[in-house]
């Protein structure tokens, strides 16, 4: 190594200062021109928005298959659709939002925020962050470009077998359903363990775990759930998958398979899935009622108890999916306990978020109204899921429109307004513009009215005994008139939407300029440039309180020493966060890209013959081991 | 590769009739006027059926008799407990105009857990009215506290407020209040379920009768067990005033059998035997549907459950278990909208 | 006001154990795959205890090969000690040794479960038990195949001029991962051919 280069290396952020270090960092941790740098990029911001923006194209997909099925719906008899494409729509509809939209949207801000909240440079992993962002498009695009070619899923989010067995749906759709369940559930896994090691090492120097935002508690607490929840619907959608293609029996009864299997698995996946879509929701709202109101959250440690409760809790519920399947009298009642006790969590966390609003003066912006919607609407979703978790209750109200009203009201009560509140929040971190404020209010009002008007009809809907999953019924039913309600107050509630959209596009163009902390908030995020740089923070703070930004005031200590031209990070200890190694972040590479796009072929060849894994796996095999295989050999001075 | 690219699934030829009947029957449906008139003239011939489909609007609200009936619930707490309840919860449907089956002919059956003409849905709706109480008087709780939360420093200087950490004794006295009355409420309604579920499905003293009832792509057989066993499809006739058990399995796919007021659902699982028992307190005809997405028509897989005198019920059974062939026509002509056509299944097969 | 408050350039740039990334994202990686094994195992049993056509199916699986991959397995223990002290001294002369060894018994061992399936008396289709014996003996197949493959890439690196530095902590990361495909293996193994016996 020539000695200009040993001096280039050793240039140390402690020997340079304001314009010339953040120039020389930000090149450092920059992201390549061009198609290929595009596709290479490591930078956890970069990807964190494109997993948003893909997340956002599926909600939209799937809010237009709901809204053809409110149509459908709004007049008894009516013919709009038929059977076959109604159940293909809510099939769609339900696998879209689930795992399509729902879980990924909170990756997406974690991947986007957990790294500046704690106070670093990049996520744990990058690469593998890069992955999972390929692996969950091209399952997407899998699942909507079968849908395109009219190979297309009609059994529902939880495709129940036998009915999803070969001998009752022949086509190649549930393939598709299963294999897509493998690629998001891949993603998934992939970002949890990196929030999992960004949160436990990567925190700045002195964030010690009782100053670790809540908004990161919850995404570890989350990330935890994803880790022990999504290998069984993996397990089960691969079984499924077998029995379909290579004629395992795993749900064959006739040969001592057993159909409940399924649904345990699935559920055992299923109901921790609502947490895991609900989690990240709670999170927003931890962070925008603190910065609204002015306090931090009242009561940390009973919040992030709660949180861990409910990570707990979350598994010993699945079984309240199944009270009407025939269960043994004592069993069901257990998991009635068990139901109700995971309110009292969920109860703590509400109190406390009341509790901070009333000990503050909230100053009513859009992030915060939304989150007022989500009081107002989520709290009446637990409370009727406090109906179904009792037995009886659950044998009349269970898979009737009483449901689809309630898991409406916790899906998007609990996780879509604080979804928007966030938007509105974060949007001039990410693009240094505001969001119109009073497009931001008209948009609550239409979302607000058009949200309630669609689904609260539902419940009484579903007490006058109209199942889920029925493409027409009969105008003897009488039940034309709330569904009409119901899908008036759809179209709104689409609209709100599309309202939505066009602020985010006028206020990127121009919006008012929003600087490093328009809303004075007390997180690290806000620290950052808006938008940040791509390394972040030009010195990595030195964190001395749970409000940073409120607490430190000007003082700003910071931690000296870190290469300048090269990606390096401080690992810390996991309790004290005390500085332990420097470690090297991997920079940008395209093999992420190419391993994901032959794991995709090789996963789709499989619904065609189960050869494709057998050719695919050496590919795969050779891909990664170009991906980790080391590049220089500097990286060792 | 089957199917690839092509809208249409390939179906069993055996499946293709199924749909068939289930569009024959969708027809049927829209063609209420005649449909219902006949079934009118039907349902006259037997006039406790007739006043009753005709009278389920006010049944609720105006029937104080309710009391005379005999709960034997085991958890004694429950019993009073419903017994006081029962009186105001009786009304509350009729005031929330909730009846749509009534607005209509008696033509459908009634299909309505708010609307309750058995035993078990009794129960069942009695509980939902208490939940639906307690919880509702949570949330105006809640949204009572937020609001104060909002509005309550309105009024004072400064805004926004200087940041300051929050650590104040009285919130922290509101927070162990909050603690243990959402513990105990919750306590009292899972001790409430369990004395509801207890009181629905005691199986008690044997049924006096037993129906099994097995579920198809997308039509019930009902089959009358015994010596003079018989078979009829989507129609199910029982004795009001006595615990019948419905037996349910299934020949192909899970369904759920829900006829909301006379019980809650239960699933028919392949290689499962599953048995829901059900009491109907009065004449009528109840309408159900199957509660678990089965496939293609799971929206027309309808049942009617038609609840007779115990007198008439006997006169119907053995006119069914006899070889005699007018009668039994009469028995179906009276249910709305008879399921599969006559190919299909029989509905009333003597032998 | 900007002050540095702590220098972390004399920190090393790389370490063992539980104080580097890698070691966290493995652990993730085993507390995932371990539930997917559990849930495995648990669908197993739900099956053996509720299903009454279980004890007619549950033919009794062959002994040899399985208990020759069992043994190796264990012992192959050692040499994965072994290692992760080597690598912690940066003793690149026995970690390269180790790694030869390891890979043999890894290839040993792959071969060793290709045996054990051409043993197995039930097809995967035959019957429901069968599916499960094949499921999990596949699931932990592949674990055994990724960790080989892994150690045959790391001995080759450890053989070029990149056998330096932080390859030692890749090589004790390794190491740890085995102890999961071992761990893993050892309730398998009691489910799969001893319960049936029982
Ligand atoms: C524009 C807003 C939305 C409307 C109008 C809407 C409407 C509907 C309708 C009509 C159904 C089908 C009911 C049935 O036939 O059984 C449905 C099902 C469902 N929806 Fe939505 N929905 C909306 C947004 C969402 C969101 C945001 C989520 C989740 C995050 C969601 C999750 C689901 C799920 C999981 C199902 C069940 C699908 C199934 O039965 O397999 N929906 N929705
Ligand atoms: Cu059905
Ligand atoms: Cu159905």
């Amino acid at each position: 190594m020539s000695p200009a280069a040993e001096e280039r290396h050793e240039t140390r952020d402690t020997d340079l200062g304001g314009e010339e270090l953040r120039a020389r960092l930000s090149k450092t941790w920059g992201t390549g021109r061009g198609l290929i740098g595009a596709l290479s990029t490591v930078d956890h911001k970069i990807i964190g928005i494109r997993y948003a923006m893909t997340a956002f194209a599926f909600l939209l997909a799937g809010g237009i298959m709901a809204i053809i099925m409110r149509l459908q719906l709004a007049r008894p008899d009516s013919h709009l659709v038929d059977a076959e494409l109604y159940n293909q729509l809510f099939t769609m509809h339900g696998t879209t939002m689930m795992f399509l939209f729902g879980v990924p949207v909170g990756e997406a801000f974690a991947v986007y925020l957990v790294p500046l909240m704690v106070g670093t440079r990049n996520i744990a992993f990058p690469r593998l962050n890069a992955f999972s962002y390929y692996v969950y498009l091209f399952g997407g695009l899998m699942l909507w470009g079968g849908f395109a070619l009219s190979i297309r899923p009609d059994v529902g989010w939880f495709s129940y077998v036998p009915l999803a067995s070969l001998d009752f749906t022949p086509g190649k759709g549930p393939d598709y359903w299963a294999q897509m369940i493998t690629f998001t559930e891949v993603a998934a896994l992939a970002v949890s363990v990196e929030i999992v090691v960004t949160v436990l090492k990567q925190r700045a120097p002195g964030m010690t775990l009782d100053r670790i935002p809540l908004f990161v508690w919850t995404m570890l607490v989350h990330s935890f759930i994803i880790i022990f929840a999504m290998p069984a619907v993996m397990l089960a959608s691969s079984m499924l998958i077998m029995d379909r293609l290579v004629g395992t029996q795993f749900f064959n009864a006739d040969a001592g398979g057993d159909l409940l299997l399924w649904q345990h698995l699935f559920w055992f996946f299923g109901h921790p899935e609502v947490y895991i879509i609900f989690l990240p929701g709670t999170a927003f709202v931890s962070a925008i009622v603190a910065t609204f109101s002015r306090r931090p959250i009242f009561g940390y440690l009973p919040m992030v108890l709660s949180l861990i409760a409910i990570g707990f809790l979350s598994f010993g519920l699945w079984v309240h999916h199944m009270f009407v399947t025939g269960l043994p009298e004592v069993g069901a009642a257990f998991f009635t306990a068990s139901s109700m006790a995971i309110a009292i969590p969920n109860g703590v966390q509400i109190f406390c978020w009341i509790a901070t609003l009333w000990d503050g003066k909230p100053v009513l912006k859009t992030p915060l109204i939304f989150v007022l919607g989500f009081f107002f609407i989520f709290v009446a979703g637990g409370l009727s899921g406090v109906m179904l978790a009792s037995v009886p209750i659950d044998t009349q109200v269970h898979d009737t429109y009483f449901v689809v009203a309630h898991f409406h009201y916790v899906l998007i009560g609990g996780t879509l307004f604080p979804l928007v509140a966030a938007v509105y929040y974060w949007f001039p971190k990410v693009t240094g513009r505001l969001m119109d404020e009073r497009v931001g209010k008209w948009q609550f009002a239409l979302a607000f009215i058009g949200f309630n008007t669609a689904f609260f009809p539902m419940h009484l809907l579903g007490l006058h005994g109209m199942p889920r999953r029925v493409y027409t019924y009969p105008a003897e039913m009488g039940w034309g008139g709330l569904n009409l309600l119901a899908s008036a107050g759809a179209l709104l509630f689409f609209a709100s939407f599309l309202l939505m959209l066009w602020n985010m596009v006028v206020s990127a163009r121009s919006g008012a300029f929003a600087g490093d902390n328009p809303w004075d908030a007390e997180t690290l995020e806000w620290a950052a440039s808006s938008p940040p740089q791509p390394q972040n923070f030009d010195r990595i703070p030195y964190i001395t309180s749970r409000s940073p930004l409120w607490d430190q005031g000007d003082d700003k200590a910071v931690v000296g020493g870190l290469k300048v031209d090269e990606r390096e990070l401080v690992v810390t200890s996991i309790t004290e966060a005390r500085p332990d190694i420097r470690e090297e972040s991997p920079a940008p590479s395209i093999w992420p890209f190419l391993a994901a796009f032959a794991t995709a072929v090789a996963f789709i060849g499989s619904i065609y013959t189960p050869w494709a894994i057998t050719w695919g796996s050496p590919v795969v095999a050779i891909v990664l081991v170009a991906w980790f295989w080391p590049k220089t050999i500097e990286e060792n001075v | 590769m089957q199917n690839f690219g092509a809208g249409g699934h390939p179906r069993h030829p055996l499946t293709l009739w199924r749909i068939d009947a289930a569009k024959q029957k969708n027809a049927t449906d829209q063609a209420e006027g005649e449909e219902c008139r006949k079934v009118k003239s039907g349902l006259t011939e037997n006039p406790h059926i007739a006043s009753e489909t005709h009278g389920s609007v006010s049944s609720a609200s105006d029937q104080p008799n309710n009391t005379e009936r005999n709960w034997r619930v085991p958890n004694a707490v429950f019993a009073r407990f419903l017994k006081v309840f029962e009186r105001g919860a009786a009304a509350l449907p009729g005031l929330l105009g909730a009846h749509s089956c009534m607005l209509v002919s008696g033509c459908t059956g009634t299909q309505s857990v708010l609307d309750p003409h058995g035993r078990q849905a009794d129960a069942l709706a009695v509980l939902f009215w208490t939940f639906a109480s307690v919880l509702g008087f949570i949330w105006l709780v809640t949204m009572a506290g937020l609001l104060l939360a909002l509005v309550h420093r309105r009024g004072s200087p400064g805004e926004p407020a200087e940041t300051r950490p929050a650590v104040r004794p009285p919130m922290q006295i509101a927070f162990a209040a909050m603690l243990a009355s959402s513990a105990i409420i919750l306590s009292g309604l899972t001790v409430l379920s369990f004395g509801g579920q207890k009181a629905v499905f005691r199986s008690g003293a044997g049924a006096a009768l037993t129906i099994s009832v097995i579920g198809h792509q997308w039509w019930w057989q009902v089959r009358y067990e015994g010596d003079n066993g018989f078979e009829t499809a989507n129609e199910i006739r029982i004795p009001v005033g006595s615990p019948v058990d419905i037996k349910l399995a299934t020949a192909d796919v899970i369904h759920s059998f829900w006829i909301p007021s006379l019980a809650g659902k239960l699933d028919l699982i392949p290689g499962k035997s599953n048995e829901l028992r059900v009491e109907a307190d009065k004449p009528g005809t109840y309408r159900g549907q199957c509660a678990e997405f089965c496939g293609l028509q799971h929206a027309h897989m309808a049942i009617f459950v038609v609840a007779m005198e115990p007198d008439e019920f006997e006169r119907w059974r053995a006119n069914q278990a006899a070889p005699a062939r007018p009668m039994a026509h009469l028995a179906r002509q009276s249910v709305a909208s008879a399921g599969p056509p006559p190919s299909a299944a029989p509905s009333e097969s003597s032998q | 006001m900007v002050r540095s408050v702590i220098d972390v350039s004399g920190l090393p740039t790389y370490a063992f154990g539980s104080r580097v990334t890698p070691w966290w994202g493995t652990l993730s990686f085993c507390l995932l795959e371990g539930t997917g094994f559990a849930l495995g195992i648990a669908g197993y049993l739900y099956l053996a205890v509720t299903n009454t056509h279980w004890t007619k199916d549950a033919v009794h699986l062959n002994l040899v090969w399985s208990a020759l991959f069992t043994i190796v397995l264990v012992v192959s223990a050692l040499p994965n000690f072994l290692i992760r002290r080597a690598a912690m001294r940066e003793s690149l002369r026995s970690v390269r040794v180790l790694l030869l060894v390891m890979s043999a018994v890894g290839l040993v061992l792959v071969g060793l479960r290709v045996m054990e399936f051409s043993a197995l008396p039930v097809r995967w289709s035959d019957n429901a038990y069968g599916s499960f014996v094949w499921l999990l003996l596949g699931l932990h197949g592949v674990h055994v195949l990724t960790d080989v493959a892994d150690t045959l890439v790391l001995t080759v690196l450890m053989f070029t001029r990149h056998g330096t530095g932080k390859r030692f902590s890749d090589a004790e990361d390794n190491a740890f991962y085995w102890y999961f495909v071992v761990l893993s293996w050892l309730p398998l193994y009691a489910v799969l051919y001893w319960l049936p016996r029982l």
